[in-house]
């Protein structure tokens, strides 16, 4: 039905809740997330609440350039958050693996893992550039998100 | 009680179709008020609605079938256990109560919680049953100044009928036992300061870590029932106009619960969560005192 | 200050949001994208040198220098800008926009070399500050054979080495295989 449509397109619009997931970052684009919940930037006035659990949560924040000891970690996560979701990755570090790439612990970009829908370049990147990518993850989800 | 005034307050006022809208209003009350003393703007109006309506528009993953049942069960039991309890609420008090349905409020009014501590060990996560087991210590802590403050208000109106004990309660009595309930209520709403069952950044979502979609909907539906059931309940304590017309009772009995959401989100928003062993003294010492004394003014006073 | 007046005091103050999408302007000294001035650039490569994350990436041709940067990859430290000898690279005042698929927002630019004086042959040629680093006298004629490309500069050292033996040099054989 039409109107129904609508009704739950606009609640995933109006209250996207996030999950962060730390993938061996060195919790410079963490910090900036989590700035994004001071009153200076309030992510609270868009109806986005950063949850405890993976399962309460629509959009997933990853940062990090997932180690041989978080890979595991990302999967599972991955796995248990309900759908309809969305995978943003924070930072140059998910998108590219930044200064590590290379090496023998990373298990290279996020996008060798689980399905990336929004990049959020920076080292790290300023909250405002953060609320951007959340927006276009929220734009995703509402047009329905990936399975 | 006829079934039809008995239908009318589960269904209409101040049950289902009065306490819903209020519960989102309560639960927006809260988070705006919050971030208005941290100086922040908070969620937009119909926020609580819009996050009821997305979590029903989730796709669950499947589980076993016996732990499915029982998730599911547990917070249907807990939104039809609180509109029970809100039906029982004498708002209207002729002909709307019965002898010892006090007993049967106190014993709804424990179920909510009692689910609770049940959904942390079925949902067999680790942090679900560490909020389990946190909030089966405050439920511990705080029934004796809850059940102690309900006892001295019986004995002291001689009925364990609630009308009769909103009307002839003497306020001896009732400003201590009010004080003791009032106190037991930001536990029982789980927050600030003794939010430790649900504490977000120790250990994930506690309880409810292991819930998603539809179930964690009830979930959430069921917390803001209870805050309207139980500043509800204050405010029918609270106020013993017999004689008032019934709008005037009724718009009574909203304003003092919405007073009291406005006292207990300041309260929420000014303090720091304590830890279980200091929150379970608290209630063991200071509120098992104040509640003691409206027990001994009940038993002095004829 | 007590507890109450405090709570009055926030309440009172309002919230201090930027109401979203509002945006601070970042500071003047803000490091963004790395934008690059084709006519500056020597196409030395020191910029993929210094690049921590392999965001710059030079390759060289015969007649020109293919210069890629993936924002992506970079960390934004401003090495390159800041080891550049032509000054050729300086980095936006503000944030990199986000993007849907990996890769999305890397680009190359083609430097190309300026023509030889002599010839006309694509010719990668020096500027002031590399040859201050790597030279300490530099005469005007030094000045006119780096403008040079290989072949015909490396023909005027020849030249000027026979000359110095006092050779005639405009009788010699023209070897012009090389």
């Amino acid at each position: 039905m039409g109107i129904l449509d609508d009704l739950v397109r606009t609640s995933r619009r109006r209250s996207p809740w996030l999950f962060h997931l730390n993938a061996g970052s060195c919790n410079g684009c963490d910090i900036e997330l989590v700035t994004c919940l001071t009153p200076r930037y309030d992510v609270e006035q868009l109806g986005i609440r950063l949850e405890g659990s993976p399962r309460h949560a629509d959009i997933i924040v990853v940062s990090g350039p997932v180690t041989r000891t978080t890979r595991v970690a990302v999967e599972t996560v991955y796995a248990q958050v309900p759908d309809p979701k969305v995978v943003v990755a924070l930072g140059s570090c998910p998108a590219s693996c930044n200064v590590f790439a290379g090496s023998p612990t990373i298990e290279g970009p996020l996008d060798r893992i689980i399905p990336v829908d929004v990049y959020v370049p920076g080292c790290p990147p300023r909250p405002d550039a953060i609320m951007a990518g959340i927006a276009d993850a929220i734009a995703i989800l509402a047009g329905g998100g990936r399975t | 009680m006829t079934l039809g005034r008995a239908l009318l307050q589960l269904l209409v006022f101040p049950g289902l179709l009065y306490a819903v809208p209020v519960a989102w209003l309560m639960l927006w009350i809260e988070r705006k008020l919050t971030a208005r003393l941290q100086g922040r703007i908070g969620p937009p109006f119909y926020q609580p609605f819009f996050d009821f309506v997305k979590l029903l528009a989730k796709r669950p993953l499947p589980r076993p079938p016996l732990q499915a049942l029982a998730m599911s069960a547990l917070p249907v039991l807990a939104v039809a256990s609180t509109l029970g309890a809100l039906a029982l609420l004498p708002v209207f008090p002729h002909g709307g109560g019965f002898g010892g349905d006090l007993v049967l409020l106190v014993a709804l009014l424990e179920v909510p919680p009692l689910c609770g501590v049940l959904a942390g060990f079925v949902s067999r996560s680790l942090y679900g049953e560490l909020g389990a087991t946190r909030e089966a210590v405050l439920s511990i802590a705080y029934s004796l100044p809850f059940l102690a403050a309900l006892v001295a208000l019986a004995a002291a109106a001689n009925s364990l009928s609630l009308s009769v004990i909103s009307q002839q309660a003497m306020w001896q009595v009732r400003v201590p036992a009010l004080i003791a309930l009032a106190l037991c209520l930001p536990v029982k709403l789980r927050v600030n300061p003794f939010s430790v069952a649900n504490a977000e950044q120790e250990i994930y979502a506690g309880a409810t870590t292991e819930f998603e979609g539809p179930r964690l909907a009830l979930w959430e539906l069921a917390h803001g029932l209870e805050w309207v059931a139980l500043t509800g309940m204050w405010a029918v304590l609270a106020f013993p106009s017999a004689d008032a017309p019934w709008p005037l009772r009724a718009s009574l009995f909203v304003a003092i619960s919405l007073l009291l959401v406005l006292a207990i989100a300041t309260v929420a928003a000014a303090t720091a969560r304590l830890k279980l062993a200091q929150a379970a003294r608290m209630y063991w010492l200071w509120g098992f005192a104040i509640g003691l004394i409206a027990l001994v003014v009940a038993m002095v006073y004829p | 200050m007590n507890i109450l007046s405090l709570i009055s005091r926030n309440f009172r103050r309002g919230p201090e949001t930027l109401r979203y999408p509002d945006r601070a302007v970042p500071a003047p000294e803000f490091r963004g994208r790395v934008r690059i001035d084709e006519a500056k650039c020597i196409a030395c490569g020191i910029c993929d040198y210094v690049c921590v994350s392999a965001a710059i990436v030079t390759v060289s041709h015969d007649d020109h220098l293919g210069w890629s940067y993936d924002p992506g990859r970079c960390t934004f430290c401003g090495r390159c800008v800041d080891h550049c000898p032509g000054d050729a690279l300086r980095q936006e005042g503000d944030r990199p926009p986000t993007y849907a698929r990996s890769g999305d927002l890397r680009h190359e630019e083609t430097v190309t070399y300026p023509a030889c004086p002599e010839c006309g042959a694509p010719a990668r040629r020096s500027n002031e500050r590399m040859l201050a680093l790597a030279h300490r006298n530099i005469s005007r004629e030094f000045r006119e054979r780096i403008m040079l490309c290989d072949r015909c500069r490396r023909r005027r050292s020849q030249a000027l080495l026979k000359k110095g033996f006092g050779g005639n040099v405009e009788g010699e054989r023209k070897n012009d295989g090389a």
